[in-house]
């Protein structure tokens, strides 16, 4: 994992704000998550729970040492996903994916989805 | 002087068929027509008169899937820009609701901070639905479905239902604050006028904690300025909280044709792991299960 600082995860914000015009809205805003921060994960899906009111992803992430842990990765909603491109059968278990995310402020292994690189190199944004 | 016909025996057959048929159908023709007169309307079920397809022609096309165009982040702006500290509307408001909107809007920066003591929850989530007048400027699809007697706008899972038959809003004991309003509307050639009053206080305008009593009527204007775009022109007068109306504009742009309406969002279900504990937004991971 790796955390940018918080200027580049500003600038970051900002480019993808210009870029995709409008925010993505679930039916419950952000705040938990901190929007200011942005992270990198890579790993393998555990679970791709295509659910209303919101997708999420489950990763196991193996870091530098010990046993691989459990993200758990908040989207927007299925309508709201497949308008960018994403499928109910986009992920399955046992792909191996990157994670771009926000996130959650308290420190849990949580965050709110930026984007996902596919195994075939597809990068589908939320 | 006499005259002789000489009858062409395919004419002749052509002419004995019509004479039959005619002897059929006048009769039908007319008991069709008095059953219509003694028979109540409800018999044709199903079929518009004449006079209310004449009503039909006369609406505008708002068929189909609509879209809010533009950022939906603030009501005054189609081009608000996203998560920057300091984003705000410009409402009159009067210097109690400025200084209490000022006072929400660094608490709402905050949300989901728990070394914050003052976080708010905005109302979107706390509803599960936007109310009014968040709920015209909105990130969701949209639906206007026009008819002489009412139009209905359905946004994601709410739904706003206007009648335009020229019926008064019901008795004050009848009615009560709620999250949409209450609306009657009217039409102005093909414009729809609207006006909502009593809708519930506190409900956040948009994605910022602008807020106006259950005091204040909306006035919306609602007409296509091209095949492909309606405007609603909304003006906002509330004694409680304003100096002057405040009137802003948003624009929904018509989406490809076949396009599906998007499954509404759903909250409380036992997939939702966002649920609202004392107020506030959870983020449920499988480890707290």
């Amino acid at each position: 994992m790796k955390l940018t600082t918080r200027k580049k995860a500003m600038a970051l914000a900002g480019v993808l704000t210009l870029l995709v015009g409008a925010p993505v809205f679930g039916h419950h805003s952000f705040a938990p998550f901190d929007m200011n921060a942005s992270m990198t994960l890579k790993g393998v899906v555990k679970d791709y729970q295509w659910t209303n009111p919101h997708v999420w992803i489950q990763v196991m992430v193996k870091g530098d040492s010990g046993p691989a842990v459990e993200w758990s990765i908040e989207a927007t909603s299925p309508a709201g996903l497949n308008k960018k491109g994403w499928k109910p059968k986009s992920l399955k278990a046992g792909d191996s994916v990157v994670i771009e995310a926000h996130p959650l402020r308290d420190g849990r292994r949580g965050a709110s989805l930026i984007s996902a690189t596919l195994p075939d190199g597809t990068v589908l944004k939320n | 002087m006499t005259t002789h016909f000489s009858w062409n025996p395919l004419l002749q057959v052509r002419l004995t068929r019509l004479l039959r048929c005619a002897l059929f159908t006048v009769p039908v023709i007319f008991l069709q027509a008095g059953c219509t007169k003694e028979q109540p309307a409800s018999a044709k079920a199903g079929v518009n008169s004449a006079g209310r397809v004449e009503q039909f022609a006369n609406l505008p096309d708002w068929s189909g899937v609509w879209h809010l165009v533009g950022s939906p982040q603030l009501l005054e702006r189609e081009d608000a820009p996203t998560f920057v500290p300091g984003i705000r509307n410009n409402p009159p408001y009067n210097e109690e609701w400025e200084a209490q909107y000022t006072k929400d809007l660094v608490n709402a920066e905050h949300q989901g901070d728990p070394n914050y003591p003052d976080q708010i929850t905005d109302t979107h989530t706390l509803y599960c639905a936007a109310g009014m007048p968040h709920v015209m400027a909105g990130p969701w699809d949209y639906q206007f479905i026009a008819s002489p007697e009412a139009t209905t706008i359905i946004v994601d899972k709410e739904s706003r239902y206007i009648p335009t038959d020229g019926r008064a809003l019901p008795p004050e004991d009848d009615m009560w604050p709620i999250i949409r309003g209450w609306s009657t509307g009217h039409w102005e050639g093909q414009t729809l006028v609207v006006e909502t009053i009593n809708v519930k206080q506190g409900l956040w305008g948009d994605f910022t904690p602008v807020k106006f009593s259950d005091k204040a009527k909306y006035v919306e204007r609602i007409r296509s300025i091209d095949d492909k775009t309606i405007e609603n022109q909304v003006t906002i007068t509330d004694p409680v909280a304003l100096t002057k109306p405040w009137t802003w504009t948003k624009r929904y742009a018509r989406r490809a044709a076949g396009t599906w309406p998007s499954e509404p969002e759903v909250c409380g279900n036992p997939e939702d792991r966002n649920p609202i504990v004392d107020g506030k937004l959870q983020v449920v991971l499988p480890g707290d299960r």
